[in-house]
């Protein structure tokens, strides 16, 4: 190939040699790659004239040049470098390849390429192919792992499941720490984000902290994810890439349960074998046959062995999973324009029965440059489709002792099913649905105009347009008078459905002049000036109902009932926002930059006299191996110091109208033809303020022996003040929440990653990126009256605080008291005394994260893996505690059925101490009162509080490029196939049972993390083989 | 210079053009605090407290507290685990405190509209107001009161002493009467949206009345010893007007079999509006000891009336099938199921009825019972025994019986202590303990607060309490540990049985 190659260009060379040549200088030099091997044939040519030449075998070339030349380097697969020649007569050039470009120029804020010398704080760029190696279809989960500071946290898995993305924890307590996603250029959002084609990202440059951001103003405070799509490059021409991928999707675990007890409950008589019990408090396993819960529908019963059928028998309930994506885009460049298409379709079956997701999404961009116009345009269109069941059923499966043969009662409904009190989870899976469809619209537009070499001006405009509609519904359930009249329960649910349509519309539009002058001999400049305009406005409709009358039908003609008030609503919002903004980069010759922007934004959530805020930032880089020559010897080959300081304003957290006080509909109005409404019960600050954060931040970062080695260490440390944040006020007041202007928070952390090459041939290469974050957030105040607030989670029981001089967020539970040598303090009954309230019971951030990013490249074989391990901390899991009750945890097992005594407790000694205890037994004399002590020990929720340490093997791949000699005599010109896997290996501390992933957490976004609950399914693997094919 | 032109024509448009481009904060899907008017607003006012605290949670735990209610231990595990265990943290029944407080705000919002033709809804405000309030106390003792309900203005309000609220409430109820007294054609009449009365003002009069004399009668035994107290009653007793409600008061804006719209109490402890059993009414039981306290046998505190009462049968409904079909039975509080009958009682259809049944806030019987305690007492003229038994007919008629069957049980239950006016020692424990009986799963909250002041009636604890008595109070709630720091009095477990409210002198 490479043979081929040097025959064109050595045929090109021949033409253009024949131009010749007016001016006489002549330059020698070699070229060399970043390994510092010679580069034979390289292209070498005069900018702007078709002067030029090629490289030897040895990288060396000899040229001709004018007066004040400039000579371009390109080479295939390299990145092009420019090189002034000036006075010198002999030129060195190194050049990187390709993939290193991004490295190198670096999209930043507004759509600004900068050179990476000039940024001046924190940023890791992951490129198309790290994206899409594992077949991830969806491109936020794919950052997984890949970025230093980067949390992607899937807080409940599904056929879409939900994501958090934050960048160096959180600073606000209730207000938005979610980072801001730019797509092209224009903030967008992460749900769009989701439904891109994964193959069309270039990249995505991650700004760590809210410096580079600043120029986004209030939505950049908690950093960004600046994505690029593809466009075809200059160049080339059309090319088309055919992608298929395949993966298979299973159940990484469940909650471990006792598998010594069988299905049962004490009846009076011990622990009693009742076959259509929730609970595992039966006897011992026998092995015996017998009846296992209700009467089918013909009056049968099924038969099975009481027997444990394994610690995970519930697994059996789900299937494998299946993910197909289908992709093509096609390509082509030149200098004057490009065009990029892709189409994707995405097929998911998720792991359970009839959940399945459907996505298509179509992309259009292009653009051309006529003259002094450049012109550029993005339409893309997506629609994704999704149908699940309520995932409650979930938490009933989890109402399931061991011996019960789980999927032999797919088809016996709730009238059949193995417990009488909670619902057949294969019911609800078939009649407790959702279906949504969301149609997107995303169109941006792009032009530039260059005034001279010194001035052009930029217009962009986006608009995001989301029509979605959704139907949820209930089919209900009847409970028979038998099992009413055997069990005394009654599973009823009246049938409902809800349907609505929601339309979101976002318009963003830029305006900014650039200039680029150069001030003195040795001092560049570059400003922007710009005007920002965002617009959001939201349209909700929703219809629902109880009371079906035809089964099936769902529609507000078919209800018996009245609408529901709950899900009959409709409701509509505006923002608008304007900000003015100006930055400016000084550098002095190739080795200081200092950079200042400032920014002032309007906003239409604050009420008129607060509703402007101006906030600046300033940085400085320095390289000394570029200001020093010889600075580092041959070990350190480049070395960047920078500093920057940044103040962001932020209006997150604050809804269009907050401001305004409404009143409220009383629940249940309207009644007969009478309206009436109530005082709000939570309300904001009609004079808040913006909130602010300040972070000053030092880097470095350093390349040894030629990069081979490389090292990029950041720290920050940030205070905030005047968070807008939501407090639980005193109820007294008549409210029980109140935003307003206090809190602050103030915190440190940084990112450290470590860049290895431990070897590099020609057929071997092996890279190794370790990454170690750390954040750490602690609450200063919370208001003068309060030193703490709740965040979120379950009231009472398991909630999540910011405490004043605690780190922040902070788990509260009901915990057992304990003496003071930490001994758990029985009551005469050896019931375990606990906290009159919830109290602290550890953070829920971890201390810090390592990540791993490695690949190992053999002739044609990469194998490459994506690894990360959380520790420090910890989280509720409900699952757990919802398994003490009913006898299936393995606690609940241990040792046998009957009293004991409770490890290192204590009981008073009647003199205000307390003794070890050694003779009080805990869970009394019969099977009733065992039962009792275990419910109690539920109420301690502390015994759910669990260690959230994890090591996940996030992405495992294998890719074969086929040999370019076996294409040759096709019209392909690149061919892989890779074998994947996702989240194989999960490694949990052991009293982590399985119960749940520690990242899940009942609010999908919210600031109220480490709360986990049982309607959240268990994590899953997959396995896949992908197909790449580019002619 | 086109490219100029364009670009300024651009900004123009985008950036500078709209003047009030910000102006589109005004909410269009609901008006706000400062422009609702207080016709608006009272429906909901009357009916918020009512819907989220009376029926469920205050009911809940005055039933469990006087051994009217238990678990239905042969379908659930750990019902009123903490209720009879009587682990009583800031945490058990908050909710009283947090849904009480914030439903009181839009009374709140009604008294202080400056506008003066609101005069008539701001007395009815005012009477509910004092209503709540006086619970508020009758629970917590000093609580936030002049700088409560403020909202934004003030987030942390500070706590008042208890007497001093007391007469506050009293003074409050005054400015109502008087409210009323002046109302004229200046202000606005107050129609549908007083879904009690239906702007019945001398209805809300004579409530006012009767509110006046439950304040006032919750410190006669505290009068006993305190002699400034006895001064006070006295004083106010004078001047009260003894015109009191004669007839349930109860709220209903129009309920009915639909989803949001059916009477709470029955929709938490009956049915939904398919008519399937809800998952409190499967839970709830008849006691052991009302059912035989009831049933005129003798009770496991060796109580044995000899009696039996026809409510007994309204208040708890008979087995429906099965070998015990048509008996009623009971669990004994915080006993499992290990000698608990295979069946138990749900509750009866004196007190579930209909969706459409009205809420209840005060009974005729309670009237009754307050003023022939005021007229043994000697507070009020009257005859105490006709007083006595006009509450035990109240009482037979809300749960759906005839007077005749009440007459019929008085003239049986006369002679009989504690049931009977001639037959009782103590005047008073016969007034708490038909009381007790005719709040029944309609307010175990005011019984249980009864027994506090009183002592009556004795009724056994739950045989897993971890205590010898009934706590006195409730303990503040965690919300306010957490928000209001600085001003909540420091408590532990301790106080709710060592501490007591200012009239409780037992």
């Amino acid at each position: 190939m490479k043979q081929n190659v040097n025959w064109i260009f050595l045929f090109l060379f021949a033409l253009i040699s024949h131009v010749g040549f007016a001016q006489s200088q002549e330059v020698t030099g070699t070229v060399v790659d970043n390994s510092g091997l010679p580069l034979p044939g390289v292209n070498v040519i005069e900018d702007g004239t078709t002067n030029g030449t090629q490289t030897d075998f040895d990288g060396n070339f000899s040229i001709e040049v004018g007066q004040s030349a400039v000579l371009v380097f390109s080479y295939l697969g390299m990145k092009e470098q420019k090189v002034t020649v000036g006075s010198q007569s002999s030129i060195q050039v190194t050049l990187m390849n390709a993939t290193d470009q991004l490295d190198e120029v670096v999209i930043t804020a507004l759509g600004i390429k900068r050179k990476k010398d000039e940024i001046t704080s924190a940023y890791e760029v992951v490129d198309n192919e790290s994206i899409v190696k594992a077949n991830n279809p969806d491109v936020v989960n794919s950052l997984s792992g890949k970025v230093t500071g980067l949390t992607i946290k899937q807080t409940s898995n599904g056929v879409t499941g939900d994501t958090r993305i934050t960048l160096r924890g959180s600073r606000s307590i209730t207000g938005n720490n979610e980072a801001l996603i730019v797509i092209d250029g224009a903030i967008s959002n992460a749900n769009f984000l989701r439904t891109l084609n994964p193959n069309s990202i270039e990249s995505i440059n991650v700004i760590k902290g809210p410096n580079g951001a600043a120029l986004y103003g209030s939505q950049g405070a908690n950093g960004a994810l600046i994505v690029t799509t593809k466009r075809g490059k200059e160049g080339e021409n059309l090319k088309i890439t055919l992608k298929s991928t395949t993966d298979f999707t299973n159940v990484a675990y469940v909650p471990e349960r006792q598998t010594r007890y069988g299905q049962g409950w004490d009846l009076g008589q011990g622990f009693a074998s009742i076959i259509y019990e929730n609970g595992g408090w039966g006897p011992e396993f026998d092995g015996q046959i017998g009846n296992v819960g209700l009467p089918q529908a013909d009056g049968s019963y099924i038969e099975a062995p009481f027997s444990s059928r394994g610690a995970d028998n519930i697994k059996d309930f789900f299937q494998t999973g299946v993910t197909q994506q289908n992709s093509i885009s096609l390509t082509s460049g030149s200098e004057k324009g490009f065009i990029f298409f892709s189409a994707q379709n995405e097929n998911t079956e998720f792991i359970i029965d009839r959940d399945k997701l459907n996505r298509s999404t179509f992309n259009f961009k292009a653009g051309r440059t006529y003259d002094k116009w450049e012109v550029s345009g993005n339409a893309t269109y997506s629609y994704v489709g999704t149908e699940e069941a309520d995932s409650r059923l979930y938490g009933e499966l989890n109402q399931s002792a061991t011996n019960i043969p789980i999927e032999r009662f797919e088809n016996s409904g709730n009238e059949g099913h193995w417990n009488a009190y909670f619902l057949n989870p294969y019911s609800i899976r078939d009649n407790d649905r959702s279906e949504r469809s969301n149609n997107r619209f995303n169109v941006l537009g792009d032009v530039k105009y260059t005034f001279n070499e010194n001035i052009n001006a930029i217009v962009r405009s986006n608009g995001i347009f989301n029509f979605a509609n959704g139907l949820n519904f209930n089919n209900g359930y009847t409970e028979p008078e038998s099992v009413v009249n055997l069990t005394g329960a009654d599973r009823s649910e009246a049938s409902s459905f809800q349907r609505f349509n929601t339309e979101f519309q976002e318009y963003y539009t830029d305006l900014i002049v650039n200039f680029d002058y150069k001030l003195f001999e040795d001092i560049n400049m570059t400003a922007n000036v710009g005007l920002n305009n965002q617009y959001l406005k939201t349209n909700q409709t929703s219809v629902g109902g109880v009371g079906l009358t035809v089964p099936g039908i769902y529609s507000s003609e078919n209800l018996s009932g009245q609408f529901d008030q709950a899900t009959t609503f409709d409701t509509q919002s505006t923002r608008r926002r304007y900000s003015a903004f100006a930055g400016v980069n000084f550098s002095y010759k190739d080795y200081l930059y200092v950079n200042a922007t400032a920014r002032n934004d309007w906003s239409s959530v604050f009420s008129e006299e607060n509703n402007s805020y101006f906030y600046p930032s300033v940085g400085a880089s320095f390289l000394p191996t570029k200001a020093f020559e010889g600075f580092g010897g041959d070990i350190l080959n480049y070395l960047k110091v920078t500093g920057s300081y940044v103040k962001v304003g932020n209006d997150g957290g604050i809804d269009p109208f907050d401001v305004n006080q409404v009143v409220n509909q009383g629940l249940g109005f309207p009644f007969n033809g009478l309206n009436s409404y109530v005082a709000p019960r939570s309300i904001t600050d009609p004079q808040l303020e913006p909130e602010f954060t300040n972070q000053l931040e030092f880097g470095l970062n350093a390349g040894f022996l030629k990069d081979r080695i490389t090292l990029d260490v950041a720290y920050y440390n940030f205070t905030t003040d005047n968070l807008i944040t939501n407090i639980a006020t005193s109820t007294a007041s008549g409210l029980s929440r109140s935003a307003i202007n206090i809190g602050e928070t103030s915190g440190y952390g940084g990112e450290v990653n470590l860049g290895l090459v431990p070897f590099k041939t020609d057929d071997l290469v092996w890279n190794l990126n370790f990454g170690y974050a750390k954040n750490y957030t602690e609450v200063d105040k919370v208001t003068d009256q309060a030193t703490e607030v709740s965040v979120g989670g379950f009231a009472g029981a398991a909630e999540i605080f910011a405490i004043e001089g605690e780190q922040f967020p902070m788990l509260k539970t009901i915990n057992f008291l304990r003496d003071n040598q930490g001994r758990v303090i029985l009551d005469s009954n050896g019931t375990p005394e606990q906290t009159s309230g919830p109290e602290i019971s550890g953070n829920t951030t971890p201390d810090y994260t390592l990540n791993l990013n490695t690949s190992f490249s053999f002739k044609n074989w990469t194998l490459s893996a994506t690894m990360d391990y959380r520790t420090g901390h910890v989280f509720y899991s409900d699952t757990q505690n919802n398994l003490l009750w009913p006898g299936h945890d393995v606690a609940t097992a241990e040792g046998g059925r009957g009293s004991f005594i409770f490890p290192n407790s204590s009981i008073p000694d009647g003199n205000g101490g307390f003794t070890a205890n050694t003779t009080v037994p805990s869970g009394g004399t019969t099977a009733a009162s065992y039962i009792t002590f275990w419910n109690n020990m539920r109420g301690i929720t502390e015994n759910s509080v669990l260690d959230a340490t994890a090591f996940q093997l996030r992405e495992l791949s294998l890719r074969y490029d086929v040999t370019s000699e076996l294409l040759e005599k096709t019209f392909i010109t690149n061919a892989s196939i890779s074998v994947v896997g996702r989240n194989i290996l999960t490694v949990l501390p052991e009293e982590n049972r399985g119960y749940n992933d520690p990242e899940s957490n009942f609010t999908a976004t919210g600031n109220a993390q480490g709360v986990s609950t049982t309607g959240q399914y268990p994590p899953t693997r997959s396995y896949g083989i992908g197909l790449n094919v580019s002619f | 210079m086109k490219i100029k032109h364009l670009i300024l024509t651009i900004i123009a448009f985008t950036f500078l053009s709209c003047e009030n481009y910000l102006d589109v904060n005004e909410d269009p899907n609901n008006p706000t605090q400062n422009t609702i008017t207080p016709d608006l607003l009272l429906a909901g006012g009357l009916h918020d407290p009512y819907n989220n605290i009376f029926p469920g949670s205050a009911n809940r735990l005055g039933n469990a507290f006087m051994n009217n209610w238990g678990p239905n231990v042969n379908s659930f595990t750990g019902g009123f685990l903490d209720e009879f265990q009587l682990r009583i943290t800031s945490n058990f029944y908050d909710i009283i405190w947090d849904n009480l407080y914030r439903d009181l705000g839009t009374f709140q919002l009604i008294l202080d509209n400056e506008e003066e033709i609101y005069d008539n809804h701001k007395a009815i405000s005012r009477i509910m107001k004092s209503f709540y309030f006086q619970y508020l106390v009758d629970l917590y003792g000093d609580i936030p009161y002049t700088e409560a309900l403020a909202g934004g203005e003030n987030l942390t309000p500070t706590y008042d002493d208890e007497t001093e609220i007391y007469r506050d409430l009293i003074s409050e109820l005054d400015v109502a009467l008087s409210e009323i007294e002046n109302s004229d054609s200046d202000d606005l009449s107050v129609g549908s949206e007083d879904i009690v009365y239906q702007g019945d003002l001398e209805m809300w009069r004579k409530f006012a009345n009767t509110i006046k004399l439950r304040i006032l009668l919750r410190q006669s035994e505290l009068a006993l010893t305190d002699g400034e107290t006895q001064t006070y009653l006295n004083q106010q007793f004078n001047s009260l007007e003894k015109d009191f409600i004669t007839e349930n008061v109860v709220i209903n804006p129009g309920y009915s079999n639909a989803e949001d719209k059916q009477n709470p109490y029955y929709a938490l402890y009956g049915f939904d509006t398919q008519g399937n059993t809800t998952t409190s009414r499967q839970f709830l039981t008849a006691t052991d000891y009302a059912v035989k306290f009831l049933k005129g046998i003798e009770t496991e505190n060796g109580v044995q009336t000899n009696i039996p009462d026809p409510r007994l049968g309204r208040i708890y409904e008979p087995i429906q099938s099965g070998d015990l079909a048509g008996e009623i039975l009971g669990v004994q509080q915080g006993a499992d199921n290990t000698d608990t009958p295979p069946e138990l009682s749900k509750l009866g259809d004196g007190l579930i009825i209909s969706s459409e049944q009205d809420g209840y806030l005060m009974m005729a019987s309670e009237s009754y019972f307050l003023q022939a305690e005021a007229a043994f007492r000697g507070y009020i003229p009257g005859d105490a025994k006709m007083l006595f038994q006009n509450g035990i007919i109240e009482s037979y008629n809300l749960l759906g019986l005839t007077t005749a069957q009440a007459d019929s049980y008085i003239n049986q239950s006369n002679s009989v202590n504690l049931i009977g006016w001639d037959g009782s020692q103590n005047k008073i424990e016969a007034i708490m303990t038909q009381k007790w009986i005719a709040l029944n799963g309609i307010n175990g909250l005011e019984s249980w607060i009864e027994y506090t002041r009183t002592g009556f009636p004795e009724i056994p604890l739950p045989i897993t309490a971890t205590r010898d008595s009934k706590p006195n109070r409730l303990l503040y709630p965690t919300s306010e540990f957490s928000t209001n720091s600085a001003n909540v009095p420091q408590q532990s477990t301790e106080d709710a049985f060592s501490t007591r409210i200012f009239w409780d002198v037992n």
